[in-house]
């Protein structure tokens, strides 16, 4: 009882320091989130960060037309090694992202095994709901089916995150999205080192600038509440700081209405130019840090 | 000397209560997830942020998105019309695009180029306070 309202007491401080904290500079797109004010009243405000689910940029780099390579994954039965809950939760991100990968290249004997491993850490963690055996029935019985599959994959992804915060355990779902970040950056590093005439390929890469900048923001909000998980801030430091050589030419976002249907257009170039010596040192960064967390 | 600690002891006492109660409140949010179904056929994201909304409070979620991607951007609550949200360059502090008073609670967007961008989720209701989640989808199969 003492460590649940303890826990509330720490989300509390938590989202007070996420509402007071304004972040600091950087380059790209992002310069300056202050809060911007409404009227005469400057409101009070949350901050919170999103970034790209494993599926949604495992989808981008499949349709620059790459190869399934099962040997870049984490192999499944390397759960077994992961004895702290950082270190399950980071690799539980890594094996959703696996999963996606799997599961958009209809890979389903891996496919199987990532679920496998996957429902072992979430079990470790407390994540059960994502992964109950209705949801094992249903993957089952829709494993042929790719788009059943990746609506399922999306809502395993999504139940494991939602019941973590409801649990009160931010630190725990902040850790699964680095994961599944470094996951879908190593695999999209090593499919790009094998053609680096896939210029579609690059790109993603390339534009991975904005889910880390948002990562490292999130990242650093969670080792205030959690001192242990300050190495992913300083991995996805590391990171910035390689993608901030890369050259880079940007234009104001305008937005266009496209049709009756509300659907809108945000007009606006954003060049990100990735030579290979950026690409090797982004790689070389990538390997070391991935290895680091899946040994 | 007595009253001055007993004064302390209430206060801290006080405070403390306060403390865990502003806790307690918050995290209620998190059982109310609200459905998702604004999103369909969008695949969602994964990533919610159940917050408590009145009329001085915002909640802001930087949200990154992809180059030629389209998303659906959905908030949700007890009651849909209580909430809206606007869209903010977080550089200019530009207004992009407000569902206030719009047809769709929701909004269909692609991007010229990837980027981040600034959802703000706001409230209607000036008497009460109400639980939102700002939902982003993508479409899968383009």
């Amino acid at each position: 009882m003492y460590s649940k309202l303890k826990n509330k007491v720490l989300y509390c401080v938590f989202l007070c320091m996420c509402a007071c904290e304004s972040t600091e500079t950087q380059p790209v797109t992002i310069h300056d989130t202050s809060l911007r004010t409404d009227g005469d009243v400057q409101a009070l405000k949350n901050f919170f960060y999103m970034i790209p689910s494993p599926m949604e940029t495992s989808i981008l780099i499949k349709k620059t037309g790459v190869d399934y390579h099962y040997d870049f994954l984490n192999a499944p039965d390397n759960y077994k090694h992961y004895q702290t809950t950082n270190q399950k939760a980071i690799n539980l991100g890594v094996y959703c992202a696996d999963l996606c990968y799997a599961t958009l290249f209809d890979q389903q004997q891996d496919l199987r095994f990532y679920i496998s491993s996957a429902k072992k850490l979430a079990e470790d963690l407390g994540v059960m709901d994502a992964f109950d055996s209705q949801m094992i029935d249903r993957v089952e019985y829709n494993l042929e089916e790719r788009d059943s599959m990746l609506k399922i994959v999306s809502e395993i992804y999504w139940i494991a995150d939602a019941h973590l915060k409801e649990s009160e355990n931010a630190t725990v779902s902040s850790l699964m999205m680095y994961g599944g970040f470094i996951e879908t950056l190593y695999l999209a590093s090593n499919l790009y080192s094998l053609d680096k005439s896939n210029q579609a390929l690059a790109q993603v890469i390339a534009d991975q600038v904005y889910a880390l900048y948002n990562l490292n923001a999130l990242l650093k909000k969670t080792s205030e509440i959690d001192p242990k998980t300050q190495q992913t801030v300083e991995h996805t430091h590391e990171l910035l700081e390689i993608y901030r050589s890369f050259k880079t030419q940007s234009e104001n976002p305008e937005a266009v209405v496209l049709d009756s249907s509300n659907q809108l257009l945000i007009k606006g170039e954003n060049q990100i130019q990735m030579t290979q010596s950026d690409f090797m040192a982004l790689f070389e960064k990538i390997v070391a840090i991935r290895d680091n967390i899946v040994s | 000397m007595n009253f001055s600690l007993r004064t302390f002891l209430a206060f801290f006492c006080f405070s403390s209560l306060f403390t865990i109660l502003c806790g307690f409140t918050s995290l209620d949010c998190f059982d109310k997830r609200h459905n998702q179904t604004n999103i369909h056929p969008y695949l969602h994201n994964g990533q919610i942020n159940p917050t408590e909304l009145n009329a001085q409070n915002t909640t802001s979620t930087m949200v990154s998105f992809y180059k030629g991607q389209s998303y659906r951007i959905s908030p949700s609550s007890e009651v849909q019309s209580n909430v809206y949200f606007e869209l903010v360059d977080p550089e200019t502090k530009t207004l992009l695009y407000t569902s206030k008073d719009q047809k769709h609670p929701h909004l269909d967007v692609r991007f010229e180029s990837s980027r981040i961008l600034q959802v703000d989720l706001k409230s209607n209701d000036n008497n009460k306070d109400v639980c939102a989640t700002l939902h982003v989808g993508f479409l899968p199969n383009e």
